[in-house]
């Protein structure tokens, strides 16, 4: 019995060093100003970090959107900057290098040391965007 | 001779190897080292792990492509550092850029590097790390230009330093598909790398701080699959107590190059 216990407890510290996905949705809504995107707590030790957004509506050049990532390594307490990234309203299709029309945008940075908590902002300037994506992690 | 004057001879002697081997180094062994990329869009800021020291060397290399040309780049950092940015299109198809951009930190603190393109479909990745020991009012030893190479699995350029202990950079360029497994060259630490960024551009950044002699060096990658690349090389001096002998600023902006 004690034999299993400690095969269990073996198998939960391997599961919790492990790193589980994460992420933080951004509901599919019509944005203007700012919008906080809420504390997540991280699982394990990811190490990769990536922000996707729907850029379908993004045609007009004078409406832009940053979106800013910070983390936490004390449960939420405080907070630094872990990245950001933000994009011009741009007319017409956008293709990739094999001429496929891409209709989203993004970023990813190195997932920061020690971060036990992720939050983020949208940030719609110039108008409004009718958009969703998310902020995710690995 | 005087005794005094003997004794302070060999105690020089005795010290000038000591300041002469006094290289650029790496701060934090690689802990400062971060990685960014934006997709589709206009501009990423990606902060270092830990605070930036003043004075010292701040990097951020890689590369970018754009379906009708990336443009020029700004980089820009929260330390307000001032960088200078070196791009190379490719002489292949010129839609793919490698670039260097460096600059030496004002101020110790926090510290977030942006890069920026002139236009909002554009695909970036890139690496940035810190180095210490660098000349702070005249980092540049020699900037190497770019290149472009037939396809190979050993792409290489090669680079002239000037001075003693000088620090040197690369970054590789080479377009996606198929996914290439990228190596730095056996004298050469890797900073960062993307082998797929979206299937668009690959880029790996690597450095040697270990360039004793002032010489020529190559800066090489293996990768797993030939390619044809863009590759772009800049040694950095150390500071003149560092340094042994010291010479001006080696300078070659070749074609498709800006500034």
């Amino acid at each position: 019995m004690r034999a299993l216990l400690l095969l269990l407890g073996l198998l939960l510290m391997a599961a919790s060093a492990s790193a589980a996905p994460g992420q933080i949705v951004i509901p599919v809504a019509r944005y203007s100003g700012k919008a906080a995107l809420p504390g997540t707590p991280v699982i394990g030790t990811p190490t990769s970090l990536r922000v996707s957004l729907d850029v379908s509506d993004n045609t007009d050049p004078t409406v832009a959107w940053v979106i800013t990532v910070e983390y936490s390594t004390d449960g939420g307490s405080t907070w630094q900057p872990a990245g950001n990234c933000a994009r011009n309203g741009f007319a017409g299709p956008v293709t990739d290098k094999n001429g496929q029309v891409v209709t989203t945008s993004g970023c990813a940075f190195s997932f920061p040391n020690g971060a036990n908590r992720l939050r983020g902002t949208l940030q719609i300037l110039g108008g409004a965007l009718s958009t969703l994506g998310r902020i995710e992690w690995e | 001779m005087p005794r005094l004057t003997r004794l302070l001879l060999l105690l020089w002697l005795v010290l000038l190897p000591t300041a002469a081997h006094a290289a650029i180094a790496e701060v934090g062994a690689g802990s400062q080292r971060a990685k960014g990329q934006f997709d589709n869009g206009t501009t990423a800021g990606i902060a270092f792990p830990g605070n930036v020291g003043n004075a010292n060397l701040v990097i951020a290399a890689g590369a970018c492509w754009r379906n009708t040309g990336v443009g020029t780049l700004t980089v820009s950092d929260t330390r307000t550092t001032a960088y200078t940015t070196r791009q190379y299109f490719s002489n292949v198809d010129a839609n793919y850029m490698v670039f260097i951009a460096y600059g030496v930190t004002p101020s110790s603190g926090a510290n977030t590097v942006t890069v920026t393109a002139p236009n909002a479909n554009t695909y970036c990745s890139w690496g940035i790390d810190e180095f210490s020991g660098v000349d702070p009012a005249n980092p540049t030893d020699v900037d190497g230009g770019g290149v472009t190479t037939a396809s190979t699995a050993s792409p290489s350029s090669t680079i002239t330093t000037r001075v003693a202990n000088a620090l040197i950079i690369g970054a590789l360029l080479f377009e996606t598909t198929p996914v290439t497994t990228i190596t730095p060259g056996g004298s050469y630490a890797q900073i960062s790398e993307e082998e797929d960024n979206s299937a668009h551009q690959a880029f790996n950044t690597e450095f040697r701080n270990d360039a004793t002699t002032a010489t020529t060096y190559t800066v090489d990658w293996a990768l797993s699959v030939a390619r044809v690349t863009d590759i772009y090389v800049i040694a950095f001096q150390p500071t003149a107590a560092a340094g042994s002998s010291r010479a001006g600023i080696g300078f070659g902006v070749g074609p498709g190059m800006i500034d």
